[in-house]
């Protein structure tokens, strides 16, 4: 397995981070423990980085940077710049767009509300990460082409343990707890911080139904990149809809055209309607009409469709016995025919004036 | 049964002939073929991880294999239709060009009815076709346009988020599921008509293009009326066999409206007084604004 199997029978309640960014010194000593406890290696050689214009390193978070430290400067601010620290890691939604796009049941829940991917379940379709508002889980060819992200340290958790990026946090910036408590200490620290910095903000109360890792920003949820009220991508939503509606689309149309098969299932057209004579070299229409009615025959050349019923024929028949002889003679043998093949079933075959 | 007195009666004279128009070539039913059979094979790769239960219970190297497996089945669709394009491209492509004729007042007809003949067959007529119906147009357009978007889509989802970011990845993702709609839809329709499965279709259309590819001219004249006429008048795809025998494949057809257009002599002498020639053909076809 090459990874630790988390107790899923071990029942936490629900639990969060706190990540204070006004406490928070941007020493990256989290995103150092994040890579040591997961064993995940980092470039070595600087011609391995691309200068950001910033101090981050990497530029974002990846397959083997579960967590990365963002650094903003903006103009403002109570002393001249807004230096804004972030903290790009998996928010661990309570409404995770990557636990509804995964096709696989590998993105799930787990005790605690934390959201984790199961490698073994992962094929790295990537369906996760269109479903992220945030843009977190990524891929790694490194791991066999998987999907990963934080997974909240969930081996600690069971040993008892706070997540390694907390336990490394050296101006307390970084808290572990009870999700109400955690919310709680947040909310009392942005009331503190706001006559300084009126834009602080407590992210991740009421985000997508309560995300496990609160945010105390006082800068602001857009002076580090997050978004101000996230949502699952819409392209995401249009995908869940229409899978259900494919179903419900192809039950429709299945149940249309079964009834139309079952209204239509005494019509019968006649599967000899039109037949060659080669001894006239004339196609004739031969169209059937029995006792239940199926009362119209197709013709060729310039012909129309007809629905006369077999009494209305009959009766035609019988008319056109009184037809004058030069009109009969003009069509002999080609243009009105009739045969009575059985007691049931007359196959009439008829021509109009101007046909070939 | 009368049908069985009529079949007799045609035996003991000697004389009934039945008249069979070519209208699918070998190539055209090897392609069609390669749709059904690399259609439900990707269907059901593809189902694995478009319905979410059925990939819950799918061993994880199940789905990977489904996944690897659909890649497959895609390429190998994509190359029988290039190899059946690169061999006799002038059928094939005909079916793309058909597509594109405009509208005569039968078509608009043909399309007010059609719904109605569907449910009801019985008391609603249909006016006679040309080589494509109206509805067939619409239908071919629509599984083109699916399956063009089908392949694009695919290769996008390939190349994945890191080739092409994932705002794009997304929106080609969301493309592949809304193919997969209309795809469920229109081989639905397609099946319960192609099939034979309403009764005025009878089981025989399925021979058109899964069988030997001839059409009787009874059906033709039923379907596609105009050009049923053409081809009989013309007579270059015409068979005539006794009844009973069997046509054997077609293997080549000619596009007559393609190889009337393309002649450089279209004088009537020498031709069948009592057939028109290609000219009257291609004047009744420009009467119709229909494949010129």
């Amino acid at each position: 397995m090459g990874r630790y199997t988390y107790n899923t029978a071990y029942s936490r309640p629900e639990q969060a981070i706190l990540y204070d960014a006004s406490k928070c010194t941007g020493c990256k000593g989290c995103q150092v423990a994040c890579k040591q406890w997961n064993q995940n290696p980092s470039p070595v050689y600087s011609d391995d980085y691309t200068f950001p214009g910033s101090y981050e390193s990497p530029l974002e978070n990846d397959g083997d940077t579960f967590l990365h430290m963002s650094f903003d400067e903006h103009d403002g601010g109570p002393l001249g710049v807004k230096w804004a620290f972030g903290r790009v890691a998996c928010h661990h939604c309570t409404h995770a767009g990557c636990v509804i796009a995964c096709p696989t049941g590998a993105c799930h829940h787990v005790d605690g509300g934390f959201v984790d991917i199961d490698p073994d379940k992962c094929i790295g379709c990537h369906y996760c990460q269109t479903g992220c508002p945030f843009n977190i889980p990524k891929h790694s060819e490194r791991v066999g082409g998987k999907e990963r992200k934080c997974w909240m340290c969930l081996d600690r958790l069971d040993a008892g343990r706070d997540p390694a990026c907390v336990s490394s946090c050296t101006s307390n910036a970084l808290q572990f707890g009870d999700w109400q408590e955690m919310v709680d200490i947040a909310n009392a620290r942005v009331d503190y911080l706001k006559p300084t910095y009126p834009d602080a903000v407590v992210y991740g109360e009421h985000e997508l139904d309560g995300l496990h890792v609160i945010d105390v920003l006082q800068y602001g949820a857009e002076a580090v990149g997050l978004p101000v009220n996230p949502k699952i991508p819409l392209l995401r939503t249009g995908a869940e809809i229409l899978r259900p509606a494919t179903a419900v689309g192809a039950a429709a149309t299945f149940a249309l055209l079964a009834a139309a098969r079952y209204n239509s299932r005494k019509y019968f057209r006649g599967v000899d309607a039109l037949e060659y004579d080669n001894e006239l070299d004339e196609t004739f229409l031969v169209g059937k009409v029995n006792q239940k009615g199926f009362d119209h025959m197709p013709t060729r050349g310039d012909g129309e469709w007809t629905t006369k019923s077999r009494q209305e024929i009959l009766e035609e028949v019988v008319d056109s016995e009184k037809v004058d002889d030069d009109n009969n003679k003009l069509y002999e043998g080609k243009n009105s025919k009739l045969k009575k093949l059985g007691s049931d079933t007359l196959v009439v075959s008829e021509k109009k004036e101007g046909d070939k | 049964m009368a049908t069985n007195e009529k079949t007799q009666e045609t035996k003991n004279t000697g004389n009934k002939k039945i008249r069979y128009i070519a209208r699918h070539d070998i190539y055209h039913r090897i392609w069609h073929w390669s749709n059904i059979i690399f259609a439900f094979l990707l269907l059901a790769s593809g189902f694995i991880l478009f319905i979410d239960f059925i990939g819950f219970n799918t061993p994880h190297l199940g789905i990977q294999v489904a996944r690897v497996w659909h890649r497959i089945f895609a390429v190998s669709w994509m190359l029988v239709t290039v190899v059946c394009f690169t061999i006799n491209p002038s059928n094939l492509l005909a079916s793309f060009r058909h597509i594109g004729h405009s509208w005569d007042k039968d078509d608009i007809e043909f399309m007010a009815k059609f719904f109605p003949y569907m449910a009801n067959p019985q008391s609603v007529h249909l006016p006679k076709q040309g080589y494509t119906k109206s509805g067939q147009r619409i239908s071919d357009l629509a599984m083109y346009v699916i399956i063009f978007g089908f392949m694009l889509s695919g290769i996008a989802l390939w190349a994945g988020p890191d080739l092409i970011g994932i705002g794009l990845f997304s929106f080609f993702l969301f493309c592949h599921d809304l193919c997969t709609f209309g795809f469920c839809i229109l081989i639905l329709i397609h099946i319960y008509l192609g099939a034979g499965i309403i009764p005025s279709y009878t089981p025989r259309a399925a021979n058109w293009m899964l069988g030997d590819g001839y059409v009787r001219e009874s059906d033709a004249l039923y379907h596609w009326g105009h050009w049923a006429e053409d081809e009989l008048n013309v007579g270059a795809n015409v068979i005539e066999l006794e009844e009973g025998v069997k046509p054997k494949g077609v293997w080549k057809r000619i596009d007559i409206y393609e190889e009337h257009l393309a002649s450089e002599d279209h004088s009537p002498e020498g031709k069948s007084q009592a057939k028109p020639g290609p000219e009257e053909m291609i004047n009744r076809a420009d009467n119709r604004n229909d494949y010129l």
